[in-house]
């Protein structure tokens, strides 16, 4: 077992746009990232948890060529509006951290 | 071959002068400066203020019209002033017309402006031409009446007209920001996959090479392919950070939609040239119906807020039912004094130390020793606000609670004034597109001899 943390290179959050909210996972090597890949561990229902968003609106991709997995949802609350805790979106990773990956 | 050069992420931040002279070596067709970004938040379209200061704008726009000029070449600067609107295409033509006579040039400056009126917007509304992207909902008359600002995002298209009618410096409103890269390449005959590969790449200056640092970013376009050149020799680009930029700010990083087609990237491979530099195979662009972006912002209020920090176990222990009822406090007396249903206004805590950075999602079961507090009021008026912040303020400070021992004040505030004033305050409101049948027709135009 290992933390995400330990095999990725950089776990990151940002907007695409004021409305959603990305998470990007970047992987310096080939085998820790097949390894998170094919865990089937980065999952729309495991995000769906952490996050605190339908589960049917999460956006998974599998970027082989880059070694990166991207996550995207719709914000709760869009960039300045009221309820909103993060303008560029850039802090909301920390959950990815601790995902333990077999 | 036809060379791209990108000389910042965002004009002002900056760029090494010899960046730009190695780059004017290789003979670009042209130079490009994305100006804006949505990034900063609402405010800044809504105030109509610039993301980076005057002085900052200003080198760097200097050294580019410079150099355009002498090579002449086009140069071209996209979402003038940070939004795009008219006010920061007119800030930056002051800037740039001052650089000119100061220097003793002359140029034909066009100006290309993107703001929408409310009537525009609605006619295409009842044309049944206006459709939402992602996840937001369908776009209503109301929200369209209560913009403050609306801007449509040009295409490559405004540019290349500005462009044939001898325009040597291109100030655009709110425009993609590929489309001040991809509109000479295209003029000049170049296969639109790469050319808006590239261009995406690019405009984020040299984003994509490191070390990570503001400078220039130049592509070679050539036939189906193009080569990422960073023309400072400091800095390399490697293939899997090539690959890993179309994910960065984008919800799908295999397809990005722009006005006239989608860039798709899935089958692409980039190789390693050499140590520093990459060369990208396989972008291709699919045609689709033309379609603009539609941006806008509302005034949501106006907004005091007030910073203070607690030291107090006792406090912190019980702080979830205390910032209620200090809440529930307020607003009774607002209620009592100004004669405001909670309805009409907003109040409400970020909590530092628990959940201030990611709300309930991501709350910390630890209980930290201190936690840092700032209040948040949003009314109707700037004068509203203030009234509201000082009576929450006073009841954060001296509201009792069941054991307190630090009954002289809950509350360490950092500042003398404790309430500050933060001014009118925006949401975006719009994440839409329109479908155009004239990628012109949008944008107002002007030429002017400087």
């Amino acid at each position: 077992m290992a933390y995400l943390s330990n095999l990725a290179r950089l776990i990151r959050s940002k907007n695409a746009g004021p409305f959603n909210q990305t998470l990007d996972i970047l992987f310096e090597d080939e085998a820790n990232y097949l390894r998170v890949k094919d865990s089937g561990m980065i999952n729309s229902s495991v995000i769906s948890s952490l996050y605190g968003v339908l589960e049917e609106n999460v956006l998974i991709f599998f970027c082989d060529v880059a070694l990166a997995i991207k996550i995207a949802f719709p914000r709760k609350v869009s960039a300045g509006d009221i309820g909103n805790t993060d303008v560029f979106g850039a802090q909301q990773h920390a959950p990815l951290l601790n995902i333990e990956i077999k | 071959m036809v060379t791209m050069y990108a000389a910042t992420g965002i004009l002002g931040y900056g760029f090494p002068k010899e960046s730009l002279e190695t780059s004017l070596s290789k003979n670009p067709s042209f130079l490009g400066c994305d100006c804006g970004s949505c990034d900063p938040g609402p405010n800044y379209m809504g105030m109509g203020k610039a993301i980076c200061s005057r002085q900052a704008t200003k080198r760097d726009a200097a050294l580019l019209v410079k150099a355009a000029l002498s090579k002449n070449i086009p140069l071209i600067f996209g979402s003038a002033g940070g939004s795009g609107s008219d006010e920061g295409v007119n800030w930056l033509f002051e800037i740039v017309s001052g650089i000119l006579e100061e220097e003793c040039l002359h140029a034909k400056v066009a100006l290309i402006y993107a703001e929408q009126n409310a009537e525009y917007v609605l006619s295409k509304l009842k044309e049944g031409k206006i459709s939402s992207l992602d996840w937001n909902p369908e776009l209503d008359e109301r929200t369209i009446i209560n913009a403050r600002h609306i801007t449509c995002a040009m295409g490559p298209e405004p540019i290349q007209k500005m462009i044939k009618e001898g325009a040597q410096i291109i100030i655009c409103g709110r425009a993609t920001d590929t489309s001040v890269y991809a509109a000479v390449p295209l003029l000049l005959g170049c296969q639109p996959g790469p050319v808006w590969h590239a261009a995406k790449i690019i405009e984020c200056g040299a984003a994509c090479s490191f070390p990570k640092t503001h400078d220039s970013m130049m592509a070679h376009i050539d036939g189906d392919s193009f080569i990422l050149d960073p023309p400072n020799p400091q800095k390399k680009v490697k293939r899997v950070n090539a690959a890993a930029h179309t994910l960065y700010e984008n919800v799908n990083p295999f397809q990005i939609t722009e006005p006239d087609g989608i860039i798709d990237v899935s089958e692409c491979t980039y190789e390693q040239i050499d140590e520093r530099r990459v060369i990208v195979k396989g972008s291709k662009f699919i045609p689709k119906p033309y379609s603009v972006k539609l941006e806008a912002v509302e005034s949501i209020g106006f907004r005091s807020i007030c910073i203070g920090g607690t030291r107090d176990p006792g406090l912190i222990q019980i702080l979830d039912a205390f910032l209620q009822k200090v809440k529930k406090t307020t607003q009774d007396r607002v209620l009592d004094i100004l004669g405001l249903e909670q309805s009409v206004y907003s109040l409400s805590f970020l909590r530092y130390g628990i959940d201030g950075v990611m709300g309930k999602t991501g709350r910390s079961t630890l209980i930290p020793d201190e936690v840092g507090i700032v209040m948040d009021v949003i009314a109707d008026s700037q004068e509203t606000a203030n009234t509201i912040i000082g009576i929450a303020r006073s009841l954060l400070l001296h509201t009792d609670f069941e054991g307190r021992k630090c009954n002289a004040g809950n509350i360490a505030f950092p500042f003398s004034p404790t309430d500050i004033q933060a001014g009118e305050v925006f949401r975006f409101s719009m994440n839409h597109v329109i479908w155009l049948d004239d990628p012109l027709e949008p944008f107002r135009y002007e030429i002017k001899e400087c």
